[in-house]
């Protein structure tokens, strides 16, 4: 009897069943949706924001890596940099600490008798040399307050030595230079202080007759009158 | 053998049957609008986004080209960025002698008829300065002025290295040991 029972109701299931073909079918389907495609699609919305903000982020620091850019006296930037170069090299040339002392000379007044060679040294970033000169109270004070910037070069003092009596002035001066590694470095940050010492630097150097100008190509005119010569040795 | 049919019983047993059914309809709908509702939400957050994203690249693009156009002057800002520092840094470790030189003769006089002085040497961040005096009577005003707070407080310490007389043309000469701030 009970399996009579059984098999009548499996039967009616079955039809119940064979009806509801389409929800299980739809049911399967959702299930793929919510356990695949609907996390795909939430994880693709996800990566997008996180690329959004990244995005963003890269916007406002080059935002601001402009703003800082266009807040530099721009124009000025080219002189400011020759002054720069030729005050601090980046690559040490000797053979301006020659012309760095006779501009000392002229600048203060001192009366430069002789000095060491600045092909001693083998350090790359600064050279030592020592100078024997002579000079007044007057040019003492003038020297120990010019010293630094009006040679033409960047230069401080390691020891001085003066002696009022026979007037002699003994000093070693130290002249720098720094090579600046430019490559992954970014403006993120306005420096007012170093751009305005730096003007006020090229304007004592201005006072003091040494700041080199640039000199635009337009404004160099090639003399092409010249008379050619037919023996260049003669 | 008799069969025996409880119409009652099985009347039952359909519908509880037909709620399961019911309920796996309605569950299965439910689920359905969900998973609509979900996706168009999905779906336009997405667009949303993704739109935002286009946008904020193509802005990306703007300023990376503008920034490369001014690619020569933020060299440039580096380097006087980098060189100032770097004087700074030299600078900050290098005694202003030029102060101190000033600082010391406001309270010295350079030459007068009965105190001069004879050499001045910097080394670093010590200075020694040496004075003649005719007689007594300069060099205890001196000495005086030495024990002042203001000539004090402008140097880190100030010391007598040595007193000696000179025998030739009884000068009196003194040796200070000066320490910079």
């Amino acid at each position: 009897m009970s399996r009579s029972s059984k098999l009548h109701i499996s039967t009616y299931a079955k039809r119940l069943i064979k009806q509801h073909i389409a929800y299980y079918i739809a049911l399967i389907f959702f299930a793929v949706l919510i356990f695949t495609f609907i996390p795909f699609q939430i994880k693709q919305y996800i990566d997008v924001r996180k690329e959004l903000a990244k995005t963003n982020d890269k916007i406002t620091e080059l935002d601001k890596r402009r703003s800082v850019i266009t807040r530099y006296p721009v124009e000025e930037l080219e002189d400011l940099v020759l002054t720069l170069n030729s005050l601090y090299p980046s690559v040490e040339d000797r053979f301006s600490i020659f012309t760095a002392l006779d501009n000392l000379q002229g600048v203060t007044g001192l009366d430069i008798v002789t000095y060491s060679s600045p092909f001693a040294g083998k350090s790359p970033t600064d050279i030592s040399i020592a100078v024997k000169s002579n000079a007044s109270m007057t040019e003492f004070r003038r020297f120990l307050s010019d010293h630094i910037y009006k040679s033409g070069r960047f230069m401080t003092i390691e020891k001085i030595v003066f002696d009022t009596r026979s007037e002699s002035l003994n000093f070693t001066g130290k002249f720098y230079s720094k090579n600046v590694d430019i490559e992954n470095q970014l403006a993120t940050q306005y420096s007012s202080d170093a751009i305005s010492r730096l003007q006020g630097i090229q304007r004592e150097l201005e006072s003091a007759g040494l700041v080199r100008k640039t000199i635009r190509e337009e404004d160099v005119t090639i003399p092409i009158d010249y008379s050619t010569k037919q023996n260049p040795f003669k | 053998m008799a069969i025996q049919i409880n119409l009652l019983q099985n009347q039952k047993d359909y519908n509880r049957l037909d709620n399961y059914f019911r309920i796996g309809r309605l569950s299965t709908a439910i689920i359905g609008v969900m998973c609509l509702v979900t996706l168009i939400v999905v779906f336009g957050l997405k667009r949303n986004a993704q739109s935002s994203l286009d946008e904020a690249l193509s802005r990306k693009d703007i300023l990376q080209n503008e920034i490369n156009s001014l690619q020569d002057q933020e060299t440039r800002i580096i380097l006087i960025n980098e060189k100032m520092e770097a004087m700074n840094a030299v600078l900050e470790k290098t005694p202003d002698y030029s102060h101190e030189l000033e600082t010391f003769l406001v309270f010295v006089p350079q030459t007068s008829a009965s105190a001069r002085i004879d050499r001045i040497a910097f080394t670093e961040k010590t200075g020694d300065i040496q004075l003649s005096f005719d007689g007594v009577i300069p060099l205890s005003s001196f000495l005086t002025t030495l024990e002042s707070d203001t000539f004090r407080s402008s140097f880190e310490s100030i010391e007598i290295g040595a007193l000696e007389i000179n025998n030739f043309n009884s000068e009196l000469n003194l040796s200070l040991d000066v320490t910079f701030q």
